[in-house]
């Protein structure tokens, strides 16, 4: 599997295991987790956005004139 | 010891939800700021960028300290973003502290510094902080909505939304500590100085409801933070970054050149039609306004009701840009039909906006109008004075640039310019054999019959203003007049001077410029000219600042500059007049703004009338005379004259009338006086005609010479 198909899934993979780490570091009370957790989630999350951004993702809602211009 | 229970009140799930968001805010940040990263990277290549470390120290200062946000006339605005600056920073600091107590020393070392002297003295800082922070805002909020300057007539609404986000922080900042402080009865209350009063007021309430109070706060507090994170890359926030970043890869040496088109003969493609015509430097320089309306107060055509408003002609462009690449812009931008109709106006709440519209297929003529670009005297008042350095005059050279050698479509006037230039070698009509012309009888030497030319002290560039047009020879017989004065040995070029290329090269016709500036160049080595001494502001900035580029390397100096030199060198005694005139000091935009050189008319000026009155619009602060850029030899057909807007200043001051340092300027009054009907009692001088006309008058024994010689 090439690297751009597995970059946005490692992105991902790692914002979410960021989540589940601090999730359990406040429901379980162990605040070890919380600060890699947090970091996770802060590297996962800007490396999705990075990502989507690269490959031209839109994520908000542009005017449908715009879009055929675009592909035009 | 003193301290407080960190996340008081907040369940485990807002917890894990307060880590969970994170994601989100961090995801859309980085998207969006990726977005506009590529957005600047779809531009031509800029650099290379060298002197890191000066960079990084212009940036930082502007940053920082506000170096060019805080200064003279500015005091308000300066102090307002300087506290909403340092308390948002602050209060960022306060966070992440708290951060590392909770998240790192506790859990990971079982150790705390959260508490005690330091709890204390964090929690006094603090409340200071955010208190810069809430007045800094409401500063900002009176200024936009109680005071509302001109230039904040037609805010965008992202203002308000901005303004919003940031007071609601503030306030349930300052609520939630409130509500905490009533609600435990915290023994350490008065030191949170700013919500102890709140606490106080709330402290007959129910506990259960100041609890109940809190939640609500902490939860709009957080997804509030969340929301302005986010938002930061599609609002005029994103200035945070992109106006450091600006400064930091600005042009480095700051000399006021234009970028010469390298290669011009094997090009295809002249100037910038499109986005990814400009260099990505200049694509940031669209992203990086602050929109704080600095670059309108000294503007000239903004000034005189003209189309061309330089902050939404960078605003326009720079939504344009984000809409291209399907990002927002924030929540309201301009409407691109309006160009050049309703002057660019921002649009009002329920007003369409850029949004609302079909994206436009061309940049100039459905963004940018051809009237803007052609309104622009490239006086420079927008780039001295815009905090974050946004170099506007050579994007608008750039899109004239297209339009003339690409599109071929310029103003009537132009068409006269360029052909006057490319035959004749002037602007105007007059044969190039007649340049030399003004100097008969007086003995003025060419350099062709110069046997030495190398060992001449200057070569005096008389410029075509100087040389053809009947009032401003006068400029340039006073300038004999005073060389002769001073023994300076000088000639002209006589019929070998052509124009410098200035109002070619400012008016897009880069091609032309290029044809002149190469063979001046050539001319001026070939006489192997150390030192040139220009009367005129235009062509002394293009042979020092712009020869360069093309292999010509001279000493220029201004006269007014020269004039300083010779009474220093005890060459030149200017007597102070019997009857001195009172003329008020106008700076022209391509010596003062352009070359820093403020003081040596001043004290030309000075020595021969003994006292100058100064303009309210004066220095970097100067008003234009309207003849830069071309627009002395285009018809000004909107809004009022600049010209009689400046005279206006210099009649108001009570004098008798008013001193240039350059023939355009003079030029641009005499016209003035005449339209005002005042020139038979307010005189147009430029600075050589004051001193040569000194050398003339009457004078009055000088107290120090007399006492020498007695």
């Amino acid at each position: 599997m090439s690297w751009s198909r597995v970059e946005p899934i490692v992105a991902l993979a790692l914002g979410i295991a960021g989540i589940v780490m601090t999730s359990i570091g406040a429901f379980a009370h162990v605040a070890q987790l919380n600060a890699p957790g947090a970091a996770a989630i802060f590297v996962g999350g800007a490396w999705v956005g990075n990502v989507l951004a690269r490959r031209g993702v839109h994520l908000f809602p542009t005017r449908e004139t715009d879009r055929e211009e675009r592909k035009s | 010891m003193p301290t407080r229970e960190i996340l008081w009140n907040v369940g485990d799930l807002a917890v894990a939800v307060m880590y969970g968001v994170v994601i989100l805010q961090t995801l859309l940040l980085a998207y969006g700021a990726t977005n506009r990263y590529r957005m600047w990277r779809s531009g031509k290549p800029y650099g290379p960028v060298t002197r890191i470390g000066e960079r990084v120290k212009a940036a930082l200062g502007v940053a920082l300290l506000h170096r060019r946000l805080i200064r003279k006339g500015y005091v308000y605005a300066g102090v307002m973003h300087l506290f909403i600056f340092w308390g948002f920073v602050m209060l960022f600091v306060g966070t992440l502290i708290v951060l590392l107590e909770a998240d790192i020393a506790r859990p990971y070392f079982g150790a705390s510094f959260f508490r005690g002297t330091f709890y204390l003295v964090y929690k006094v800082a603090i409340n200071f902080f955010g208190l810069l922070f809430l007045v800094g805002l409401l500063m900002a909020a009176f200024r936009r909505y109680v005071q509302v300057p001109t230039k904040f007539k037609r805010s965008l609404s992202d203002d308000a939304v901005v303004l919003g986000l940031l007071l609601a922080l503030g306030i349930t900042g300052f609520l939630l500590q409130a509500l905490r402080l009533a609600a435990t009865h915290d023994p350490n209350a008065p030191f949170h100085w700013v919500s102890y009063p709140i606490a106080l007021a709330l402290s007959g309430v129910d506990p259960r409801a100041l609890e109940a109070a809190h939640t609500g706060t902490w939860w709009f507090h957080m997804l509030t933070t969340t929301a302005l994170i986010a938002y930061i890359p599609v609002s005029k926030l994103f200035h945070m970054f992109t106006g450091p970043a600006n400064v930091f890869m600005r042009t480095t040496d700051l000399k006021p050149v234009l970028a010469p088109i390298e290669n011009i003969e094997e090009q295809e493609r002249f100037g910038a039609s499109d986005l990814v015509d400009f260099n990505w430097k200049q694509l940031l320089n669209y992203d990086a306004c602050m929109r704080c309306g600095r670059c309108l107060d000294f503007c000239p055509t903004f000034n005189t009701g003209k189309p061309l408003k330089p902050r939404q002609l960078i605003i326009e462009v720079g939504a344009y840009m984000a809409r291209r690449e399907g990002m927002l812009a924030g929540p309201a931008g301009p409407l691109p039909g309006e160009a050049g109709v309703r002057g660019h106006d921002l649009t009002r709440p329920g007003e369409p906006t850029i949004r609302d519209v079909s994206l436009p297929a061309q940049l100039i003529g459905e963004v940018v109008s051809e009237d803007e670009l052609w309104d622009c005297t490239t006086c420079r008042a927008c780039m001295e004075q815009c905090p974050v350095l946004i170099e506007h005059v050579p994007l608008i050279v750039e899109m004239r640039r297209s339009l003339v050698l690409e599109q071929s479509r310029f103003p009537q006037d132009l068409v006269v310019l360029f052909n006057n230039i490319e035959r004749n070698g002037n602007p105007f009509s007059f044969p190039a054999s007649t340049r030399a012309d003004w100097a008969q009888g007086l003995g003025v030497q060419e350099l062709a019959d110069v046997a030495d030319p190398a060992a001449l002290e200057v070569v005096y560039w008389v410029g075509c203003m100087s040389s053809f047009d009947a009032r401003t020879q006068k400029i340039a017989t006073a300038m004999v007049k005073i060389l002769r004065s001073a023994g300076v040995t000088f000639a002209i070029l006589g019929k070998e001077e052509t124009c410098s290329g200035d109002p070619a090269r400012r008016a897009g016709n880069e091609y032309l410029y290029q044809v002149l500036a190469q063979q001046n160049v050539e001319r001026l080595q070939h006489y192997r000219a150390k030192r040139i001494v220009a009367n005129c502001a235009h062509c002394f900035n293009t042979i020092k600042n712009e020869y360069p580029q093309f292999g010509g390397q001279f000493e220029v100096v201004h006269h007014s500059q020269l004039i300083e030199e010779l009474v220093a060198a005890g060459r030149l005694s200017v007597p102070r007049r019997l009857q001195p005139e009172n003329f008020a000091y106008h700076d022209p935009c391509y010596l003062g703004r352009y070359n820093d050189v403020y003081e040596a008319p001043r004290a030309a000026l000075a020595l021969a009338e003994g006292s100058f009155v100064e303009m309210p619009r004066r220095r970097d602060k100067g008003f234009c005379c309207g003849a830069g850029g071309a627009r002395a030899f285009m018809e000004e057909k909107r809004g009022t004259r600049i010209n009689q807007n400046r005279l206006g200043e210099a009649i108001q001051t009570g004098a008798d009338g008013v001193a240039a340092a350059c023939p355009f300027c003079v030029t641009m009054f005499e016209e003035g006086v005449r339209a005002l009907n005042v020139e038979e009692r307010f005189q147009v001088r430029d600075v050589a005609e004051i001193v040569a006309a000194a050398l003339d008058k009457q004078v009055r024994p000088d107290p120090a010479t007399e006492t020498a010689s007695a």
